[in-house]
């Protein structure tokens, strides 16, 4: 298949060579099944400090999730046991990113993926039939259909399944015989339903916090798992980095000839992160938007005002877009986070603004937008 | 770590060591460099001691604690310990404010320090502190630096200075760490205990000495680093000449100091210092004190914030058990981790949290295969923590699911507390108060709290305990708080028959404890010794009084009759009428307690009732005029002069107080609330007040709208002292009705928090035959008033509203009480 011109490639194929290249230099052990060991895993998700050398080129293995590298060693670990991986946390904390890229690096693929939704039923999680195929043969392997559990455990290769919460909790709940005795049983197939799970079949689940109550996972479902939390960043500087990146990828994925500005990264992740935390930087309190204030709503804040000046302005970023942006993204679930961004406007940007001048004065000039 | 540490871009490495402190069993002198309360460090320190056998031990601690060292490796003796440093600046030689300044040095099992106290013990060799004493430390080091950073927990140790330089922040990096601590486990805990000790000494040697290159040479000097490796390298050199082979245990960091102020004598026998001596001063030897101490790995932990010492010492303390049992270096973390996984499981399991056995499997074979890809020979610390955190919570993380985790912290924390063995030096104060928990049979040697409920009227013992509690109290070592009971100096739960108390022993008691010993040898005695400080500082009677009450809680009826010379003193000179009411209130209560609590002193109370009253009585007819903030005060005063003067030893005084409350309602204008207290009083007195009453009152309520609106404040007043006059005149309440027909219902309105509080002194059965006498007035029958009843509706809001309040209500005084 070819990837190239689709508006957002597959992991795998977007790291293409770095795989490849960590595929080839790997020395270390790996699990039975794995494409890359524990090791090599790592360091194609936190990237490593010096470039690697293959097919005669210097490659560059990026930093691909920036912040807690713990977690995704926990993690990688976590896939060589007979546990599954549940990612929970905040929307845009990069639980689906992080998911993806630990799928490519171990199986090769990260589209072997179940997208949990409030319609999603068993045969969707197990497996169904082409009926036509039904008929004129009666049950057969060829018949059936697989899911993308189905052919985790028939491959050994990791099943990914988005937004568990979102499906109902007895279809969830289908999950536990699979996780617990790596077995799906096919009984329309008879003796030969059973579908054993080869090496290097596992789940990486993700769940997103918000959600909670939704369809609240059984404790017998949570058992098979082991949970990791992802935080939203805490850092400033991190997250300003995280925009710059994610910005400059969308940049280069989608031909904009136009370099991110640092400046700008700056204030709107401070934005982000005061509004988040409740608190700015010189010690304001701040009433707390109930939006999400991801990350990657901000990424996607600063992409739209960089679309809009590459196409429209003199591809220089205007802060009065930039506010009207932000107050699309703020404004979602609650008509009173509009009047919280405006306090915040006239006291913490206020401030800052007679501190520090500069862009930050075209910042608060911008608040005439907040409508 | 020797190739991590050697980068090519630095070949001038090899002369980060300085000469002459590699190691070298065929030396006079030997270097041994440790990091405090490092178990792999006292694992090697013992080896070598075994292999060097040296005459005599040289160990980094202020010398002042020489004599201590016995009582150390006592085998009684049980860490952690702590030695505990004061010094009190009374001569002005640290800084001009002469304030008193004190540190802990604490030991745990695993020290390497103990470690080489105990080894000299056993082998019959001598052991010597060699550091500056605390007070030359203290007066070497600049302000707010090292020892003297203020706001910090004050500690001796030191290893702050291996973590601290630029350099390790680049090797945190380089190796894949997220901090000091994890690089530390790493390549030394772990990855030490599988080499020889010449290696390991080798490269502690290598990563002390970069730290110390990346250190400023201004920041050492305003340390006190400098000079205390002066006088250090100063007792080295004097030991080298005369006791034979030395082996010198420091901080790593300051090896390179050490030797760089010590060379070979041309004879061979030993070393020569060629620095400049260090002067000490003369000072007054009571200035400074040094006593050991039992501490706890709480404490210890604690210490870590401060980056001195090792974190989590419980954890450390198990892998150091399993070293000393002989465990190989590979067993001894796995071991360590399983011990702790298999605690916090079971642990857990019995808080009802849901922690299975494969739970604990699969989080050790997490811990394994995080040690594997991050590079360590074994699982440590980080590897405990990162299994614990990913196999054992269920769910989002957070409080309610990290109780697993926090099982963790508490058991790596560790609860164990010290124990000196029984002829250790320490103060008679510290000594009674452990004898005196003993014989309570008090719980002192755990950290958990402990609660206690006694009945100190039913109980001979439990007074005597409450009492002592209560002078542990005084002497402000926050060992124990009582929860519940009567609180006489608040003058609230006066009716209360029991005291519920908790306790709870800390390192901090004990030290507070030893600062105070120098007011007494026993608690009592420090206790007197501060209550006649306490008590010749007083100035109002109200503050007397209060001294008073508190040491007639805690049992000194003695120390009462020295006060009432005092106190006599203070009455003649207080005027302000608010100090003196509440302190004679406080008087009139002790007065009738005293066979309660079985206190009799020689204190004439009765006496120095009397005085108050008087001079409260010439105050009393100035009192109308009291503010609206202290108008609740002044009412409670006077029904307090009204019930004293009702007694039969107090009759004379009656015409006197009635005299001057008529005074008072002479002066005009008045508080309406105080006037109507003082009329009820009067009402009370003689039975003619009852016109009186009824004038007033009609005057508030039919006046001009401004005085109308103080006709509630005057209700209150006089519901406060005669509630039953709106009882038994049909007359008032007349009135009442009257005026609350008249007013228009915003007028009401205001009125209506002032009237709740007025009505609220009445009984619910008093407050319905109110309400039966109202609604008789406009012809309806008590009956009748509960037709209009609430729906369902309004009843829930109602309810709604009461548990707000009450939750609001809670929050304000949980607010109160951490205040």
């Amino acid at each position: 298949m070819d990837y190239k011109s689709d508006l957002k490639p597959p992991v795998e194929v977007r790291y293409r060579e770095e795989l490849e290249a960590l595929r080839a230099l790997d020395t270390d052990r790996k699990p039975l099944n794995w494409k890359l060991s524990p090791k090599a895993v790592r360091i194609f998700i936190l990237g490593s400090r010096e470039p690697v050398f293959w097919n005669g080129k210097e490659i560059r293995i990026r930093k691909k999730y920036l912040g807690n590298d713990a977690l995704v060693e926990r993690c990688i670990i976590t896939l060589a046991g007979s546990r599954g991986l549940m990612l929970v946390g905040e929307p845009g904390t990069a639980k689906t990113m992080l998911s993806e890229l630990l799928s490519a690096a171990v199986s090769g693929t990260s589209m072997n993926t179940i997208q949990g939704t409030a319609g999603t039923t068993e045969d969707m999680i197990k497996y169904s039939w082409n009926y036509a195929l039904l008929l004129a043969q009666g049950p057969s392997r060829e018949a059936l259909v697989p899911s993308p559990l189905y052919v985790g455990m028939e491959q050994g290769i990791l099943t990914r399944f988005e937004e568990i919460t979102r499906t109902p909790a007895e279809i969830q709940d289908s999950l536990i015989s699979v996780l617990s005795d790596k077995v799906l049983n096919v009984p329309e197939l008879g003796e030969e339903g059973l579908l054993f799970a080869k090496a290097g079949f596992n789940v990486i689940g993700t769940a997103n916090t918000r959600d909670k109550g939704v369809n609240e996972m059984s404790s017998a479902l949570k058992r098979r798992f082991n949970f990791e939390t992802v935080m939203p960043v805490r850092d400033v500087t991190l997250e300003k980095q995280i925009i710059l990146n994610e910005v400059e990828e969308l940049a280069r994925e989608n031909q904009i000839d136009m370099e991110p500005d640092e400046d700008v990264a700056e204030i709107l992740a401070s934005t982000y992160h005061e509004l988040r935390e409740g608190v700015s930087s010189m010690g304001h309190r701040i009433d707390r938007p109930s939006a999400v204030m991801s990350t990657a709503e901000a990424v996607s804040v600063y992409y739209q005002t960089m679309l809009t000046a590459y196409y429209y302005g003199d591809s220089r970023m205007d802060m009065g877009c930039l506010v009207q942006n932000l107050v699309g993204a703020v404004q979602k679930e609650n008509g009173d986070d509009l009047e919280k961004l405006r306090s915040y406007f006239e006291t913490v940007i206020r401030d800052k603004e007679g501190k520090e001048g500069g862009l930050w004065s075209s910042y608060y000039a911008a608040r005439k937008y907040l409508r | 770590m020797e190739q991590l540490l050697r980068g090519q871009e630095i070949p001038e490495i090899e002369n980060i060591i300085a000469p002459g402190t590699e190691y070298d069993l065929s030396g006079r002198v030997l270097y041994f460099p440790v990091r405090h309360h490092s178990p792999v460090c006292s694992f090697h320190l013992q080896k070598a001691i075994e292999a060097y056998r040296p005459d005599c031990i040289l160990i980094e601690g202020p010398e002042n604690a020489q004599r201590l060292i016995p009582v150390l490796v006592h085998e009684d003796t049980q860490p952690p310990l702590a030695l505990y440093y004061s010094y009190q600046d009374r001569e002005g030689l640290i800084s001009g404010k002469k304030e008193d300044y004190k540190c802990y040095y604490p030991f745990l099992d695993c020290s390497p320090e103990l470690a080489a106290l105990k080894e000299a013990d056993r082998r019959k060799i001598p052991a010597r502190f060699i550091d500056l004493p605390y007070m030359e430390i203290l007066a070497g080091t600049a302000r707010d630096k090292g020892i003297r950073k203020e706001g910090e927990k004050q500690t001796y140790n030191d290893d702050y200075l291996l973590s601290r330089s630029r350099y390790f922040e680049r090797l945190c990096e380089k190796t894949g760490v997220r901090e000091f601590e994890e690089f530390w486990e790493k390549y030394f805990e772990i990855q030490g205990l599988s080499v020889d000790t010449a290696v390991f000494v080798h490269q502690m040697l290598l990563y002390c000495g970069l730290s110390r290159l990346y250190t400023p040479a201004a920041e050492l000097e305003e340390d006190g680093c400098l000079l205390r490796e002066r006088y250090m390298a100063e007792q080295i050199a004097g030991a080298s000449e005369t006791c034979g082979r030395v082996l010198v245990v420091t901080g790593g960091f300051h090896t390179w100091g050490l030797s760089r102020l010590l060379e070979e004598r041309e004879d061979g026998q030993g070393l020569r210092f060629t620095g400049k001596p260090v002067r000490l001063h003369k000072i007054d030897p009571g200035l400074q004190s040094v006593y050991p101490m039992a501490y706890s790995m709480e404490a210890a932990d604690a210490l870590n914030g401060y980056a001195s010492g090792m974190q989590s010492p419980g954890f450390y303390h198990q892998v150091w058990k399993r070293l000393e049992a002989g465990l190989s270096p590979e067993e001894v973390y796995e071991d360590t981790l399983l011990h702790f996984l298999a605690s916090v499981g079971k642990k857990a399991r019995a808080r009802e949290e849901s922690v299975s056995a494969y739970d604990e499997i699969c989080a050790f074979s997490m811990a394994k295969g995080l040690a594997a890809l991050r590079g360590k020979q074994s699982p440590g610390l980080y590897e405990l923590r990162d299994s614990a955190l990913s196999s054992f919570v269920k769910g989002e993380y957070s409080v309610s699911t990290e109780g697993p985790l926090r099982i963790l912290r508490e058991l790596a924390a560790g609860t164990r507390t010290g124990k000196l063995c029984a002829d250790a030096m320490r103060p008679p104060l510290l000594a009674d108060f452990e004898k005196q928990c003993a014989a309570f049979g008090l719980k002192i040697h755990s950290t958990t709290e402990q609660q206690l409920t006694l009945e100190i009227f039913a109980k001979e013992k439990h007074l005597r305990l409450s009492r002592f509690l209560y002078q542990t109290e005084f002497l402000g070592c926050g060992f124990a708080r009582r929860r519940k009971g009567a609180d006489l100096a608040g003058r609230r739960d006066r009716s209360r028959v029991r005291e519920l108390w908790t306790y709870k022993w800390t390192a901090q008691v004990t030290a507070a404890l030893i600062d105070t010993s120098v007011a007494g040898g026993t608690v009592e005695e420090a206790v007197r010794t501060l209550l006649r400080r306490k008590f010749a500082e007083s100035t109002g009677c109200r503050e007397a009084a209060e001294l008073l009450t508190e040491s007639f809680l805690m049992g000194l009826l003695d120390e009462q009759d020295q006060m009432g010379e005092h106190l006599q003193k203070v009455l003649a000179e207080d005027g302000d009428f608010f100090s003196l009411s509440g302190g004679f209130s406080q008087l009139v209560m002790l007065a009738e307690l005293q066979d309660l609590y079985r206190v009799r002193g020689n204190l004439k109370l009765e006496g120095m009732i009397r005085t108050c009253f008087r001079k409260i009585i010439q105050l009393l007819p100035f009192m109308g005029q009291t503010g609206e903030d202290r108008q609740q005060e002044c009412m409670e005063s006077l029904r307090t002069l009204y019930q004293t003067s009702g007694k039969r030893s107090c009759a004379d005084l009656r015409p006197v107080f009635l005299e001057a409350l008529e005074r008072m309602l002479e002066r005009k204008p008045i508080n309406p609330a105080v006037e109507g207290a003082a009329l009820g009083i009067l009402y009370g007195c003689s039975a003619g007040g009852g016109e009186r009453i009824s004038a007033a009152a009609r005057g508030y309520m039919q006046g001009t709208e401004e005085v109308r609106e103080k006709s509630a404040s005057f209700l209150r007043g006089l519901f406060f002292t005669a509630r039953d006059f709106v009882l038994v005149s049909r007359e008032f309440l007349r009135l009442i009705d009257g005026l609350l027909g008249s007013i228009s219902m915003e007028e009401f309105m205001r009125l209506l928090p002032e009237l709740r509080l007025a009505f609220g002194y009445f009984t619910p059965l008093e407050t319905d035959r109110i309400a039966a006498g109202a609604a008789a007035l406009h012809g309806k029958k008590a009956a009748d008033l509960l037709e209009g009843r609430a729906s369902p509706e309004e009843y829930a809001y109602g309810e709604t509203l009461d548990s707000y309040a009450r939750k609001r209500r809670k929050a304000g005084d949980g607010e109160e009480q951490k205040r």
